[in-house]
């Protein structure tokens, strides 16, 4: 993805933000292949990070013979390989009841800086935004499916649909602008915890 | 921030910008909070769609990870570094014994080995080499499709991948047939 | 709903410890083989062994060393493969690592030695117990340990049934035969040697061959599936008319055809047991398709064309359920064709 390149190539000429724009980008992908290992949410906020920081660490020597995200999903495997090991080799986990009494959104170091769609929790978030697809003309809803559930790019949905990639572009973004718009409506509603 | 704008961040989500758009969307990005604020909602939606939230946690890591790594110093991008394999000690295990990676090496692992298993193990491929060979002789060959047309078999076998990816049944017969499939075409 | 930490961390346990569906664990008043199908899937997870298992259709053969042990961290699990192409794979509950030889390049194919022991195939029998009858057989000898058969008898014959071996001392499956209608072995399972309760030390687990590594989730896949059908419910130009009495839709995939770029649209249907895959392809340009149908161990598969579509219907099943469901397909007609 030439996207990421060139954000590679400014971190690795001084640009920190470019970093930032990064982890913006990857980090909920990020976070939940963690959590599909380490199980425990805090515990895999905490390895994603290090995962971060591994990253931005070793990126003078990303020469892009894959792509960002992979050489990133590697260094969050090892990260939550290490993590895993480690731990297996402690004695039993000490008794987590008292931490597990406290709503995660509590833990007060990660309070600042959650989001306000964090609140959303995942599969009503997931259904609000379904939703709001089937109520999209067609072909709107086509493109933004092709992209999102087939992950096709705009050259392929644009054969598929036999449409300039200008037209599958807009489209896409009017898709997403009317999701953006759904979410707001259901969380201003104050309907979703 | 424009619509033209948001169209840019859209495509920024997709990786589908290239030269002076990509320019554009990226200062965008740094100058104007809001219009972060609107990637990122784009971001989670798209990440929502692929599933990458099914725990009900999302916290914005950024700020944290930033000032983790504000104190180290910028970095360069030396002229000529050396190409890292990406098999290398970052995340790969340090093997105690390096043996090559064939079936003759497994076995002299077996004899080496003061493992009792290691030894069953090598005893064991011995005796199916030989009932691999018997069974070659006694049945038919049910490798390959009943069909005449080399390209109507290669579609089948794509669907069959593409079958057992999906399909329940028990891993080990799945992965049979996809060897089957690889080897002796 | 929020689900507190305490809640999925029991959940995980229940989840490992049962090694079942959490739908079947609602079952009480059980027949006794259903009691013997729980009792395989807990201890397959909860137990160590040591043994060698091979796989055989036709004359395919392919042998694998599996390596399990488990303690309160979770499981750890190496196989290695004893012929054929050299792999190993380390899993670490649900992070799989996939070596291959230096050289060789990484596959993206995951399930490069299937999933070892076969657990997933008690708990896929406990979910599809409705359309399958399990009976007593023999008691035998599998692999040295005194074992039971228990017979998988299918409620028609638009399926195929199974035959297990379970070891009756640790309750541990030691064969799977796959068999057809006419009592034919189709496919087996079967372990030729093991050791069961055994300590295993760490370097047993350590995998030995050198190359490139691929590392995934085991549950990667299943949560894909799941969500490419909750996406995609609502479109249907095709119609299944027929299939088997528990058949559902299970996944759904739009994707191109790698070699002429037409796009295919994948549906896959299961009792929870046994599975068929649809594929639905436009024809793009003139090109071979199967009519009729065919077969390949112990998959059968049979081919149609209907409006302007190469339909094929594909998987585990018997030759008349393919082509039974492939002659139910029909076409929705619609505003835009």
């Amino acid at each position: 993805m030439s996207v990421d390149l060139e954000l590679v190539q400014r971190v690795q000429a001084g640009d920190k933000k470019a970093f930032d724009v990064l982890i913006m980008k990857y980090q909920q992908r990020i976070v939940h292949v963690i959590t599909g290992f380490v199980h425990d949410p805090v515990e895999a906020l905490d390895v994603a990070q290090e995962a971060f920081i591994k990253a931005y660490r070793a990126i003078p020597n990303f020469r892009g013979d894959s792509a960002f995200y992979t050489w990133l999903y590697r260094i969050a495997i090892n990260t939550s390989k290490n993590h895993l090991t480690a731990r297996s080799r402690r004695p039993p986990l000490h008794d987590v009841d008292a931490m597990d009494a406290t709503n995660f959104y509590d833990a007060p170091e990660l309070k600042e800086f959650e989001t306000p769609e964090s609140k959303l929790v995942s599969d009503e978030l997931q259904q609000v935004i379904y939703n709001a697809i089937e109520g999209l003309p067609e072909d709107t809803a086509t493109a933004i499916k092709l992209r999102e559930l087939e992950g096709l790019s705009y050259e392929e949905i644009a054969e598929v649909m036999g449409c300039p990639i200008g037209t599958v572009r807009s489209r896409i973004f009017r898709a997403r602008e009317a999701i953006d718009k759904q979410i707001h409506e259901t969380m201003s509603e104050g309907e979703i915890r | 921030m424009t619509v033209n704008h948001k169209e840019l961040l859209s495509a920024l989500v997709d990786g589908e910008l290239t030269g002076e758009e990509l320019d554009l969307a990226l200062n965008i990005l740094q100058t104007d909070e809001q219009a972060r604020q609107q990637w990122q909602r784009y971001q989670l939606a798209s990440d929502v769609l692929h599933g990458h939230n099914l725990v009900s946690h999302s916290a914005d890591l950024t700020a944290s990870i930033s000032s983790a790594v504000a104190g180290e110093p910028l970095l360069t991008t030396p002229v000529k570094a050396k190409v890292l394999h990406f098999s290398q000690p970052f995340w790969k295990q340090t093997m105690s014994l390096a043996v090559a990676a064939s079936i003759g090496a497994l076995a002299v692992v077996g004899v080496m080995s003061q493992s009792q298993h290691d030894l069953i193990a090598t005893e064991q491929l011995a005796t199916l080499e030989v009932e691999q060979s018997a069974v070659a002789q006694t049945t038919h060959a049910s490798k390959r499709w009943t069909v005449e047309e080399e390209d109507v078999e290669q579609r089948l076998n794509t669907y069959l991948v593409d079958h057992n990816e999906y399909a329940g049944a028990s891993g080990v017969f799945s992965y049979a047939r996809v060897v089957s499939y690889e080897v002796g075409q | 709903m929020k689900w507190g930490n305490k809640l999925m961390k029991r959940l995980f346990q229940l989840v490992l410890v049962s090694g079942l569906l959490l739908t079947s664990m609602t079952n009480y008043a059980l027949e006794p083989s259903e009691q013997i199908l729980q009792r395989m899937g807990f201890v397959a997870k909860s137990i160590n062994y040591d043994g060698v298992f091979s796989y055989q259709s036709g004359n395919k053969l392919q042998s694998i060393r599996i390596i399990h042990r488990a303690n309160e961290q979770g499981e750890v699990e190496r196989l290695v493969s004893l012929n054929g192409v050299p792999r190993e794979v380390i899993r670490m509950n649900d992070m799989v690592t996939c070596v291959y030889p230096d050289g060789e390049s990484v596959q993206e194919d995951h399930r490069p030695l299937g999933r070892g022991f076969p657990t997933d195939l008690l708990s896929r029998l406990s979910a599809a117990s409705a359309y399958y009858q399990i009976n007593y057989g023999q008691e035998e000898r599998v692999a040295g340990q005194h074992s039971q058969q228990l017979v998988v008898k299918p409620i028609d014959s638009y399926r195929y049934g199974y035959q297990l071996w379970v070891d009756k001392h640790h309750n541990l499956l030691l064969q799977a035969d796959l068999i057809n209608e006419q009592g034919r072995v189709l496919e087996t399972f079967a372990f030729s040697t093991i050791d069961i309760n055994i300590d295993i030390p760490d370097h047993s687990l350590k995998a030995l061959m050198q190359g490139n590594e691929m590392t995934w989730n085991r549950n990667e896949q299943k949560e894909k599936r799941m969500m490419s059908v909750a996406a995609h419910k609502k479109e249907s130009v095709w119609q299944v008319e027929w299939l088997p009495v528990g058949f559902d839709l299970i996944a759904q995939k739009n994707t191109f055809k790698l070699a002429n770029g037409a796009p295919v649209e994948q549906r896959v249907y299961s009792d929870g047991l046994s599975s068929v895959s649809v594929f639905f392809e436009k024809i793009r340009a003139r090109h071979g398709h199967l009519r009729g149908g065919s077969s390949r161990g112990a998959v059968n598969v049979f081919g149609t064309i209907t409006n302007a579509h190469f339909v094929t219907v594909v998987g585990e099943v018997p030759e008349t359920t393919v082509e039974k469901i492939a002659d139910s397909i029909t076409f929705i007609s619609d505003d835009n064709d």
